[in-house]
């Protein structure tokens, strides 16, 4: 009993207390009348009832627990007998307890008719198991399942579906990277050749210009010596100091024009080429490993690319430009899961509202 | 069984005090006790700053995800004085917790939220959800005039005793607390359980080499033999009484003893004390007021009292009386309320009103020297069926019958609360709240339907962007690699630039960074915009990033709203680190992300110190379990022991090869598999080790009993070698690191683990057998005692054995995964902070 008491939970403290047989109980009740004894000990019962030596007191009723505590096991096979030894009869059973009228006091056995029956006129309860409104109920309880189960199918089928769109749309967006990679990998192709050629036409040009320029400068060297000379041979006293600045002029022209070729023309063309490239190359990184890839056969000048992109860091595009490019893309982000956010609380704020 | 516990008693208050200790340990045990429930801890976004700690008591118990934290609208604590505002919360809580839908719900705590915002209804709304609630005492209920008179407290506690009168279960503390429950709370009809209260451990293993004290107590100015008294300093305390009774004493006692009370007071409360001693005709110095004292300074203060009394007038738990019995003090006290209970026999009673009964109690023990031995005695005997396990075995117990009687004959709370004017959504309508509030509540239901995962947070795809190594030898590469592997959607890798582009048909993997100071993250920084991510997540090292240009790149994306976090995998800066190379740098850009991922409480606390507390996360590092085929053991197989981690010293290889000669001449035919790799150190210190320990193997003739695996081993092998043992044992001599990344590998494996006494494994201490030392007699020693107690299936390996597979379960990465995925999916999707 304990142990089970114990396993609902319940703290068992073992208490010691005094046991008296039951007939020195009712011995001390000698000289008075005693109607209703009451034996409720949690299963002792047939230590009790045996415990009753014949005695003079004489219960006019006695009540028996005679289930297994908290069960609807019947328990009286152990003490009916002595008790029905003693000249008690058996009356009446409750579900929980057997009744015995004392054989002094038969009279007292016709007041225990049935049990509560339909002749009491009770009424039921709604949530009773017999009440109209149970059946409802039952039959709303299935039809709440049948819709959960019919659900949950819906559910499973919206959700395979959903598995095989996002798959549909993982093969689309792999398909789409593919292609995007092959189209830049041509682009970056033809961006190359044609800065390549461009660069051929921009030393041509520059080379024509150069001769050009020089032809020019020939001629014009040529004439002017010519005019010196004239002067000479007509001021012949006057010659020294002129020729000498003519000579002086003519370094010059050379110099000059050295720096023309060099300078003027070819490096700014290559210069801004490799800028462009460079450009590209860092917009679309994947590019570089080709790039680097085809250059193998010329170290010489992949080394001098790379020492000319270390020397000019990528500035990209201004900060602001750069920063409200970015925000337009991360807006749109932002925007479509904020959109979400907002429509579930709008959603709960007018199922508070409505 | 799926249980909700509340445990915002630990965020509030009271986490300081008896209740949220008790809230604290009692979950815990319920938890360890417990394999085969699921609970979830229920805790207040409110209080931010206490969840990291409550966390971390649970690293070693629950995967991260079984954390619910809820939202409530600011301003609802009850002395706040707006009454629709608090009803609001409790709805909205009661809301949050019908969606979680646990089997039962335990509220440590109900009498809560006076002055906090703290909130703690039961069934306001038809959740169907049965609720048990911890029943401490009722005191304010009983002593009204003295604990009630304010006004304001007053309605909040009859507020509160309603609450508990509507749960269905309570949880009472002791017997007393039971009985007083049932007399006087007339509106309750359910159970009222005794479950007593346990101890601390570490009042049980007082003799542990930790405790010894080593400064002494004489700081506290106690010159001789002492009587001690710990409580707080309310009246019901009776510190009065107890220096009454003191200075009643027969001279020789009086003056060979001095007085000592332990407990947080304050100078007045000292003063009138002391002048009550003086006035009792005491001796300036006859009293000693410790102040508060440390867990370890307390031990020691109730190991080397002569006599502990308690003399409280009204207790629901004496849980002091009992952490004096366990430590071996001698206890007599109070024979009211709750008390006797807890002594450990009748003849240490006396009556508290009467200084004059006390007295002669403690001067019938101090005069006998065998009577207060046998007081010890019997005390420390008693003390021992007070764990927090029996407590939690007992609660469990009465939750489980609680949930199966639960009366469900109509299961139609769903459809009530979906549609009737009872559900949350119908409460609220009724409440009048202003525009601005009703705003604020949905803010609140909105996240909180986040956080327990409603279908809406799924009806979009996210793209996430995760920055990180990728496919190379380095740990943080297979940690990403195992965490995505579980990811339900899986992220874009933004990879370094690596030798080879990894085609990958599950993920895709775009290069497009350099690891080092040398890259300005410009190409990544192009490349995340153009990707239109909606959440970015970082793994963060030193030496992956130029932390200015991170920096960047973590300001422009919270700049433009995508949703960031960082996984930070170290937090100490390296030594001799650049000023720009120190997490300093980082800092300001760290405060404004969504969230900022660490390994282990010590994280948080270093980024608390630099003022990063609010969006820093509690993230286990996982391991990977796997269904390791244990080949069945045939009872005449050698046992082997294996030992696992890289070959270095200080991890007491060669200690634990040496004991294997022992162990043999034991008679013990065990065999050991070292599966230590080769740590390839320029200096060719681990090398040089494994030529030694080889040579010393042959030395003691262990060559067919030992076997080296040096080389380095792919996780999966490890684990399949470690697995086949019958124990791992890691024999560390002495270590400067703080925690053992091999031990996890060990826990991981399934197979028992054995380490040496050393602090490096406290975070596993309950999950490990423990060696008794670290020389090699005492391994083998250890060893062969712990493989006998596991082969005798003894009570306390099986202990060992359930906090080991608590320990993987808490650890499993495919939890740590699946908890990630949602917290960046709120994070994108639900919760805002802002």
């Amino acid at each position: 009993m304990a142990r089970q008491h114990e396993e609902r939970g319940y703290t068992v403290r073992p208490i010691l207390v005094p046991c008296r047989p039951l007939s020195t109980i009712l011995d001390t009740y000698k000289g008075r009348e005693i109607h209703w004894l009451k034996i409720d000990v949690e299963g002792m019962e047939e230590n009790v009832i045996n415990s009753w030596e014949p005695s003079k007191v004489r219960p006019w009723i006695v009540v028996v627990e005679s289930t297994k505590p908290t069960t609807a096991d019947p328990s009286h096979a152990g003490w009916e007998s002595k008790l029905l030894s003693m000249g008690y009869d058996f009356a009446y059973f409750d579900g929980l307890n057997r009744f015995f009228i004392s054989k002094d006091n038969v009279d007292i056995k016709s007041v225990f008719g049935p049990g509560p029956n339909i002749f009491d006129n009770f009424l039921i309860a709604n949530d009773a198991y017999f009440s109209p409104r149970f059946s409802t109920l039952k039959i709303a309880e299935e039809e709440l399942s049948n819709e959960r189960n019919l659900r949950a199918v819906l559910e499973q089928d919206l959700a395979d579906e959903r598995r095989a769109k996002g798959a549909a749309e993982q093969d689309l967006i792999a398909e789409r990277r593919a292609k995007g990679a092959a189209e830049q990998e041509l682009a970056a192709e033809r961006r190359a050749k044609g800065t390549a050629v461009q660069k051929l036409f921009s030393v041509l040009d520059a080379k024509q210009v150069a001769e050009q320029s020089a032809h020019e400068w020939k001629e014009n060297a040529e004439r002017l010596s010519e005019e010196l000379h004239s002067v000479y041979r007509s001021r012949s006293w006057r010659l020294t100091k002129p020729y000498r600045f003519a000579g002086r002029s003519l370094g010059r022209i050379r110099s000059l024009l050295r720096d023309t070729i060099k300078t003027r023309s070819v490096r700014p063309a290559m210069r801004a080429c490799a800028m462009l490239g460079l450009t590209v190359v860092r917009r679309y990184p994947s590019i570089k490993m080709i790039l680097l890839k085809s250059m193998q056969p010329f170290p010489n000048f992949s080394g001098r690319l790379g020492l000319f992109a270390a020397r000019n860091p990528p500035t990209g595009l201004s900060p602001q430009i750069e920063g409200t490019h970015g925000q337009l893309k991360w807006a749109n982000a932002s925007r479509r899961l904020k959109k979400r956010r907002d429509s579930r609380v709008a959603d709960v704020l007018s199922q508070i509202r409505e | 069984m799926r249980v909700a516990i509340d445990l915002q008693c630990c965020q509030s208050g009271s986490r300081l005090g008896g209740i949220g200790r008790y809230s604290l340990e009692l979950a815990k045990a319920m938890i360890a006790s417990s394999p085969d429930d699921e609970f979830l801890i229920l805790l207040n976004n409110r209080y931010k700053d206490s969840i990291v700690s409550i966390r971390s008591e649970f690293s070693n118990l629950l995967p991260p995800s079984n954390f619910c934290v809820f939202d409530v609208p600011a301003g609802c604590s009850f002395s706040q004085g707006v009454p629709e505002r608090l009803s609001t919360a409790e709805i909205i809580r009661e809301e949050f917790v019908r969606q979680l839908n646990p089997d039962v719900l335990h509220i440590g705590s109900v009498i809560e939220g006076l002055d906090e915002e703290v909130v703690t209804s039961v069934k306001l709304i038809p959740t169907g959800i049965p609720t048990a609630s911890t029943l401490y005492d009722l005191i304010p209920l009983v002593n009204q005039e003295r604990y009630l008179s304010h006004e304001v407290a007053r309605e909040h506690y009859m507020q509160r005793i309603s609450y508990l009168e509507r749960s269905d279960l309570l949880l009472a503390i002791s017997q007393y607390s039971a009985d007083e429950g049932r007399r006087l709370l007339k509106n309750f009809s359910g159970d009222i359980v005794n479950i007593s209260g346990g101890i601390d451990n570490k009042f049980i293993y007082r003799n542990h080499s930790k405790y010894i004290f080593k400064d002494g107590i004489n700081k506290f100015g106690i010159k001789s033999p002492y009587i001690l008294y710990t409580a707080s300093f309310d009246t019901r305390k009776n510190q009065d009484g107890l220096i009454k009774a003191f200075s009643m004493l027969p001279d020789n006692l009086r003056n060979s003893y001095q007085l000592v009370f332990v407990g947080n007071g304050w100078p007045e409360i000292y003063q009138k004390l002391q002048s009550a001693a003086i006035k009792a005709g005491l001796a300036a110095d006859a009293i000693v007021f410790t102040g508060r004292v440390d867990d370890e300074e307390l031990v020691e203060l109730y190991r080397r009292c002569h006599l502990f009394v308690f003399p409280s007038f009204w207790e629901g738990l004496g849980l002091p009386l009992i952490e004096a019995m366990a430590c071996g003090a001698p206890v007599i006290g109070s024979n009211t309320t709750s008390l006797p209970e807890f002594l450990p026999h009748p003849s240490a009673g006396f009556d508290p009103k009467s200084p004059e009964a006390i007295a002669e109690k403690m001067a019938e023990f101090l005069q006998d020297r065998d009577k207060l031995q046998w007081l010890r005695e019997i005390g420390q005997q008693y003390a021992t069926q007070f764990t927090w396990r029996a407590s939690a075995e007992k609660a469990m117990r009465a939750l489980r019958v609680l949930y199966k009687s639960r009366v469900t004959p109509f299961p139609l709370h769903d459809a009530v609360s979906t549609t009737g004017e009872a559900n949350a959504f119908g409460k609220l309508k009724k409440i009048n709240l202003s525009e601005d509030d009703l705003g604020e509540a949905v803010k609140c239901i909105v996240n909180n339907e986040a956080e327990s995962d409603q279908d809406w947070l799924h009806a979009d795809d996210m793209k996430i962007g995760w920055i990180s190594s990728w496919k190379t030898r380095c740990g943080i590469a297979s940690y990403s690699e195992n965490l995505i592997e579980f990811f339900g959607k899986k992220p874009i890798i933004l990879a370094p630039y690596a030798v080879d582009r990894f085609p990958s048909p599950e993920v895709d993997v775009i290069p497009c960074w350099h690891q080092g100071k040398d890259d300005d993250l410009s190409n990544l920084r192009l490349l995340v915009s153009d990707l239109d991510l909606d959440h970015i997540i970082i793994q963060f090292n030193y030496g992956f990033f130029d932390f200015e240009s991170l920096s960047k790149l973590l300001d422009e994306q919270v700049r433009c709203g995508v949703s960031v976090s960082l996984v930070l995998h170290s937090t100490t800066d390296p030594t001799n680190a650049a000023p720009n190379d120190q997490l300093q740098t980082l800092l300001p850009s760290l405060a404004k992300v969504d969230a900022v991922f660490v390994h282990s409480l010590s994280d948080c606390l270093r980024l608390s110190d630099r003022g990063l507390s609010s969006n820093v996360h509690l993230l286990p590092q996982g391991v990977r379990l796997r269904d390791v085929k244990r080949p069945k053991r045939s009872s005449n197989r050698r046992r082997s022991i294996a030992s696992y981690g890289f070959f270095l010293p200080g991890k007491g290889l060669p200690e634990l090869i040496e004991s294997m000669s022992f162990m043999l001449r034991d008679g013990r035919d065990f065999e050991l598999l070292m599966v230590n790799a080769n740590y390839g150190d320029i200096g060719g210190v681990s090398s040089g080790l494994i030529s030694q320990c080889k040579e010393m193997i042959c030395s003691l003739n262990l060559e067919d009993r030992v076997k080296v695996i040096d080389e380095y081993l792919e996780d999966e092998e490890s684990l399949y070698h470690l697995s086949n043992s019958d124990i791992v044992v890691f024999p560390y001599q002495n270590t400067k690191e703080s925690s053992s990344a091999a031990v996890r590998m060990g826990l991981a494996s399934g197979v028992p683990v054995a380490v040496t006494p050393l602090p490096i494994f406290d975070d596993v201490k309950d999950a490990v057998h423990h060696l008794p030392g670290r020389t090699p007699e005492e391994i083998a020693v250890g060893v062969s005692t712990i493989l006998d107690a596991i082969e005798r299936e003894e009570n306390e390996t099986r202990m060992v054995a359930e906090a080991a597979e608590r320990w993987r379960r808490s650890h499993d990465v495919s939890q740590i995964s699946r908890h990630l995925e949602h917290r960046i999916r709120v994070m994108t999707f639900g919760r805002s902070d802002q």
